[in-house]
């Protein structure tokens, strides 16, 4: 069975049946819908439309522990960084979830990151297919979907009073099978509505960037002045690339003294001054015009040609977080038309 | 009729062979959003454009690398920067006049009397999802908010962002060129900053951890203001390190509280830290409870005159001596 059909009323009782150790779920907090590790699955907020972060913190957490010392006269002791537990994320929007399908490339390539792949390994996420795209919204250009698989275990999709589920993986299909009692098999009428729902969602996303030659274009024009224009209203924060789902540089730091302390990774951002400045000083991008430029080549040029993914996924945070309007389809744009 | 004044003045001030580039607004890229931009050609000045959505406060850029006065050419005599200023932006140009940080003669400003600005977050949760570029005017006492075609009124009161109810200078206090008829200002009573004096100290520290809790350390508050420009911020230094890069409550509430404190005396109430913050934190409350005890101790409101001492950097004997430690 690759789909079933869960009624709404039923969603607390599946979600309870997954037994996971830690179940993260979209909740309301502070006005914002954020997602939080949640006792009661009772306490789930599926207002997509206001997702303002992305569930990326789950697999890459903001501040990380790679392992902490600590040293008594002579005995020192080493603790290693906590494994994940078993982890459900509820409630994942498609976009988000391909982003975790494009830091997989990274964190899963040449180098196994240990830390990365304990926790994704550890977490099964369930997504739920958006049914009314903002603003913001532009994942069709980028090949995603309002209800895009990839990347996901499972995805639910609203069609009305129940939720048609897509099963999409092994392990999917497994977590899955502990609900099986609550579930039925979808009739013909119901696999229509999922593909309604599919539809009328998709008509809904206004925003769109055609990526026609930008990937030939990009490391021609690396020396355009167009990128200081782009720039020049840029204010150097980090809101882009920390509110980025496939956003995934970091820092690594050793906080503590020598009896006692920790080394932690902490997300950095291409964004800030400081991201390249050099031991002597020297900095290979002190303006923001070099930086900006970074931050679209790495998403639409490098990454293609290292791991062979786009890592945008067009959810547009970084369009609508952005304090400037300093706006990815704008400069795509711009791009597309700029002479070489 | 003032879209026209503020065209002509920017034309006039972008054919002038000492200025560099000028600093104003344009429509966004999509929705209610203005953009700043910045303008080198007199053809360019057709973009410009003042509405309520114009929010930012554009003397952040005149400390920002390639665009600032603070870089200084020999050989490009272009050496001036105009940009458009509303009453609140004039204050910070005043003050970083008054403690060196940019020359007057650097800057030719076109002021712009500002009847208020919108709230944009109220605005956006009042007109969600809005993708076709839309305007906001005044008229009256209302906002007049047009989306495709179609116009809706709401009452100044529910849209005006909360800095704007308390502006006491809604015409710029310094300006080459003034774009518009000057406007009276209202009274700032600080009444917002009772709620927050009410709370005890536990109350008070329990309501900012919470607060802080949410930072993710974007440094969007620190960038976008105007004051906010020391080429080297100590709070960066890697050694000795103040402020740790793990983002904790603790070093989150230290990097903040670090910050307002340095604002105390200089913070001019443009909110722009408070409105970029992507996480809701209400940044302004902690500089406006400073600004009023700088106001009360001694007499001084930063901003008004470029040629006032700024007042933490001098010592008169009368000063107050009771925060003497």
């Amino acid at each position: 069975m690759d789909t079933a059909i869960l009624k709404k009323e039923k969603l607390i009782a599946f979600l309870k049946s997954l037994n996971a150790a830690r179940l993260i779920a979209p909740v309301a907090k502070k006005g914002k819908t954020s997602f939080e590790v949640i006792a009661d699955p009772g306490a789930v907020t599926l207002d997509l439309n206001d997702y303002s972060a992305s569930p990326k913190k789950v697999v890459f957490p903001q501040t990380e522990t790679l392992f902490a010392f600590k040293r008594q006269k002579d005995n020192l002791t080493v603790a290693p960084a906590d494994q994940a537990d078993a982890t459900v994320v509820f409630g994942i929007r498609p976009c988000d979830a391909r982003s975790f399908a494009i830091l997989d490339r990274l964190f899963d390539g040449d180098f196994k990151d240990p830390y990365y792949l304990n926790k994704r390994e550890q977490t099964l996420l369930i997504g739920l297919a958006c049914t009314e795209p903002t603003n913001r919204c532009f994942c069709p250009s980028l090949g995603g979907s309002p209800a895009s698989e990839e990347g996901l275990d499972m995805l639910f999709t609203d069609i009305g009073d129940e939720y048609y589920i897509s099963l999409l993986t092994e392990r999917g299909k497994k977590a899955h099978a502990q609900a099986a009692a609550l579930v039925t098999e979808p009739t013909t009428e119901q696999r229509a509505k999922k593909d309604q729902a599919d539809k009328k969602s998709l008509a809904k996303i206004r925003r769109q960037v055609s990526l026609d030659g930008i990937h030939e274009k990009l490391p021609r024009i690396f020396e355009s002045d167009a990128w200081m224009e782009l720039a020049n209203k840029c204010l150097g924060c980090g809101i882009c690339t920390y509110y980025c789902p496939t956003c995934h540089c970091f820092d690594i730091q050793d906080e503590g003294d020598v009896t006692e302390g920790r080394r932690i990774r902490v997300w950095d951002s291409c964004m800030f001054e400081e991201f390249t400045r050099h031991t002597s000083g020297a900095n290979p991008r002190h303006t923001r015009a070099e930086r900006l430029r970074n931050r679209v080549l790495h998403k639409f040029s490098y990454y293609p040609n290292n791991l062979g993914y786009i890592a945008c996924v067009g959810c547009g945070r970084c369009i609508e977080q952005c304090p400037v309007n300093v706006d990815i389809i704008e400069i795509l744009d711009r791009v597309r038309e700029l002479n070489e | 009729m003032a879209a026209e004044r503020l065209k002509d003045i920017a034309r006039k001030v972008l054919s002038r062979d000492d200025v560099k580039c000028l600093i104003g607004y344009r429509r966004g890229s999509y929705g209610l959003r203005v953009s700043p931009c910045v303008l080198t050609s007199p053809d360019d000045a057709e973009q410009l454009e003042f509405s309520p959505l114009c929010l930012h406060n554009l003397a952040s850029y005149l400390t920002q690398e390639n665009i600032g006065p603070l870089v200084k050419t020999t050989e490009d005599k272009r050496t001036k920067i105009a940009l458009m200023v509303k009453g609140c932006d004039s204050k910070a140009i005043n003050h970083l006049i008054a403690e060196r940080g940019i020359e007057r003669d650097s800057v030719i400003i076109i002021g712009i009397p500002c009847p208020g600005v919108v709230n944009i977050k109220k605005l956006e949760e009042r007109f969600p999802n809005v993708v076709e570029k839309g305007t906001v005017a005044i008229n009256g006492n209302a906002f007049a908010i047009t989306v495709a075609g179609n116009t809706v009124e709401v009452p100044l009161d529910e849209l005006l962002a909360e800095k704007c109810k308390r502006c006491k200078h809604p015409t710029p206090l310094v300006y080459d060129e003034l774009a518009g008829d000057p406007l009276a200002g209202r009274e700032d009573t600080f009444d917002d900053v009772k709620e927050a004096e009410a709370l005890g100290l536990e109350e008070r520290f329990q309501k900012w951890q919470e607060h802080f809790e949410r930072c993710i350390r974007c440094y969007a508050c620190k960038n976008t203001c105007p004051l906010c420009y020391c080429s080297d911020c100590a709070l960066d230094r890697l050694r000795p390190q103040l402020i740790r890069r793990s983002v904790t409550t603790r070093e989150n509430l230290l990097f903040h509280v670090i910050r307002a404190f340095h604002l105390a005396g200089r913070c001019i109430d443009c909110g722009e830290c408070e409105r970029v913050c992507p996480q809701g934190i209400p940044l302004m409350e902690l500089n406006r409870k400073l600004a009023k005890e700088v106001k009360e101790l001694f007499g001084y409101e930063p901003g008004l005159d470029p040629e006032a001492k700024p007042v933490l950097a001098v010592f008169t004997p009368e000063d107050s001596n009771e925060e003497i430690l």
